[in-house]
């Protein structure tokens, strides 16, 4: 492990992540029970009762296999927001620094706009007019989240535009389009990378909240948000309802930023802590 | 300097326009409100009636400019649930959200401060692997886990806070902390960054050579020059927390703005969410300047002009 600069924190990681990873692509194999089957004989039975290790919910769910299904969800959302949002952000803001002018200012401007409005403030309010559906959250938390990486890459080209061998390029005469693909994102993969590993745990986060009330994936699928808001109003009575979810939560976010830590302290030194 | 302030005002009137454009253009989208308005059982000619009082008739330019109009004198229309006008609505909820996320925000800096220096300080010790283990787990935490599991031990188990509404200093402290978890630990590794590049620099290398205790060092070369990009991460978690509180207030029952907006999202409310979306673009925009001229205080060599 040393050999490739893989530190504890990484290894602890990495271990958190492929078990995440394990549980959402074995889930039917893994699983012990279907997560949506009902058992009204078996309601919120607390963890450990036989046959169900973490107990079951106010429908007599198990949640252990809400919480093995529960993360294809949030995965699925983590990454594919984060596509989404790097996509758009990338776009534009090369789009704005390369092209300049008044392109550039219309685009920054949006930026401005979008940071006035809170993520999650937004998030919320596009989901409401949207109504719940897994696309729908993709693009939401997507759609919110593309400042970022239109600031990183705006700079970049800032800074490439005028170098010697975007000249040189120019000079043999490749089209913009060529400049941008073979010079300039190249470039640009490296803080984007960095900042797109941190924002996977955001999205998740972020999709746990907005399940959590209702606003996110349709009821009728697990996540982790919504098995957590099941529970809510139980939790004097039956606290593992709405707290375990939480921990496989927890434990995921936490994977993805020791590994995203370490990604930033090899790609990028200079911000190293 | 006036000048400055002046440019950064009209851009701040400018970003306020835009974001009343988007609110107008998303309620534009969630489709045609009348039938909210109406009880069940209305004729047909009511539907009519209802949507004329309202505007909805017109195309939808002459609607922007007499939503614009109205928007820019604070009026947002009347809350379809509460029959009152929207923005005194969530005015009166205001105080509560700003007191949470004061409270929260000044959490964060009591906490990350000494947490980070300490970490910086005793660099890869316990304590700096303690310290930033605190920091990364309070980054990583759902908020409305924690809340509810601080509900759960402060509570219903110890009892020393109440769980939910109630007034006064007792009633905001498990709010906020729940709130604050995130940007605490996001600050408390600022610090130690900002920390670490600070000791680096050769002054404080002369102010080491020429005899000075750590401890004044630290106080007087180093903790000033870090504080700028702490600065930084600190005020622009305001809007974080803004956005955040969103999540603590539900599930605190705490009385602010941001529970009344979520409220108002399930019942389709919508002229109450647009009057929460500009009033939390409108503090967000006030404290990044004031976080801009806090940094010309810090560093004298910022003029603005």
């Amino acid at each position: 492990m040393r050999r490739i600069g893989i530190n504890q924190k990484a290894a602890v990681g990495i271990l958190l992540l492929l078990l995440v990873a394990f549980m959402a692509l074995l889930a039917p194999l893994v699983a012990p029970h279907d997560p949506t089957l009902q058992n009204t004989a078996m309601r919120l039975k607390p963890p450990g009762t036989p046959g169900y290790l973490l107990g079951t919910d106010p429908l007599g769910r198990d949640i252990l296999s809400r919480i093995i299904y529960g993360s294809r969800i949030s995965l699925i959302v983590g990454l594919a927001s984060v596509v989404v949002a790097g996509a758009v952000g990338i776009t534009l803001g090369t789009i704005a620094g390369y092209i300049g002018g008044t392109v550039d200012a219309v685009i920054m401007r949006l930026a401005d706009l979008q940071l006035a409005i809170p993520f999650l403030v937004l998030a919320l309010a596009i989901a409401a007019v949207l109504g719940p559906s897994l696309r729908n959250v993709i693009l939401v938390l997507g759609v919110t989240g593309w400042v970022t990486y239109a600031r990183v890459a705006r700079g970049q080209v800032l800074s490439v535009r005028g170098r010697e061998f975007v000249e040189a390029a120019r000079a043999l005469g490749a089209t913009n389009g060529r400049i941008i693909w073979r010079h300039v994102l190249p470039e640009l993969w490296a803080p984007l990378i960095v900042i797109a590993s941190l924002q996977v745990g955001s999205m998740i986060l972020a999709e746990a909240s907005l399940s959590f009330f209702g606003l996110g994936v349709p009821p009728s699928i697990p996540t982790w948000g919504r098995i957590a808001a099941d529970g809510r109003d139980y939790v004097t009575t039956s606290w593992w309802v709405a707290t375990l979810p939480g921990i496989a939560i927890f434990l995921t976010v936490l994977g993805i930023n020791l590994l995203g830590d370490w990604l930033r302290d090899r790609m990028d030194p200079t911000l190293r802590g | 300097m006036i000048r400055y302030l002046a440019s950064r005002l009209l851009h701040g009137v400018l970003v306020v326009v835009g974001v009343v454009t988007i609110v107008f253009l998303l309620m534009h989208m969630a489709g045609d409100p009348t039938a909210l308005f109406l009880p069940v059982g209305a004729t047909p000619e009511d539907f009519v009636r209802v949507r004329h009082q309202l505007g909805l008739d017109l195309p939808l330019h002459m609607q922007y400019f007499s939503f614009m109009a109205g928007a820019l004198k604070g009026d947002f229309g009347s809350s379809i649930r509460y029959s009152q006008p929207s923005m005194s609505l969530v005015l009166e909820r205001l105080p509560a959200t700003l007191s949470l996320t004061g409270l929260a925000l000044g959490l964060t800096v009591l906490a990350s401060v000494p947490l980070g220096v300490v970490a910086a300080v005793r660099r890869n010790s316990f304590w700096d692997t303690f310290c930033t283990g605190a920091a990364l787990a309070g980054q990583s935490m759902p908020s409305f886990w924690l809340g509810i599991v601080l509900i759960l031990l402060f509570a219903v188990h110890w009892r020393i806070f109440p769980s939910s509404g109630g007034s006064g200093f007792m009633a905001v402290v498990l709010p906020a902390v729940t709130l604050g978890a995130y940007s605490m630990g996001l600050a408390t590794r600022m610090v130690r960054s900002a920390v670490l590049e600070v000791f680096r620099k050769d002054y404080v290398r002369t102010a080491r050579a020429k005899g000075l205790a750590e401890r004044v060092v630290l106080s007087r070369h180093v903790l000033r020059n870090a504080s700028i990009p702490v600065v930084t991460v600190v005020g622009l978690q305001l809007a974080q927390l803004l956005g955040g509180a969103i999540v603590t207030e539900q599930i605190f029952g705490y009385p602010g703005m941001a529970r009344l907006a979520v409220q108002s999202v399930m019942n389709r409310d919508f002229p109450v969410v647009q009057a929460f979306v500009v009033v939390t673009a409108v503090i967000v925009l006030v404290v990044n300047l004031l976080v801009d001229l806090l940094y010309a205080k810090l560093d004298p060599r910022i003029i603005y002009q």
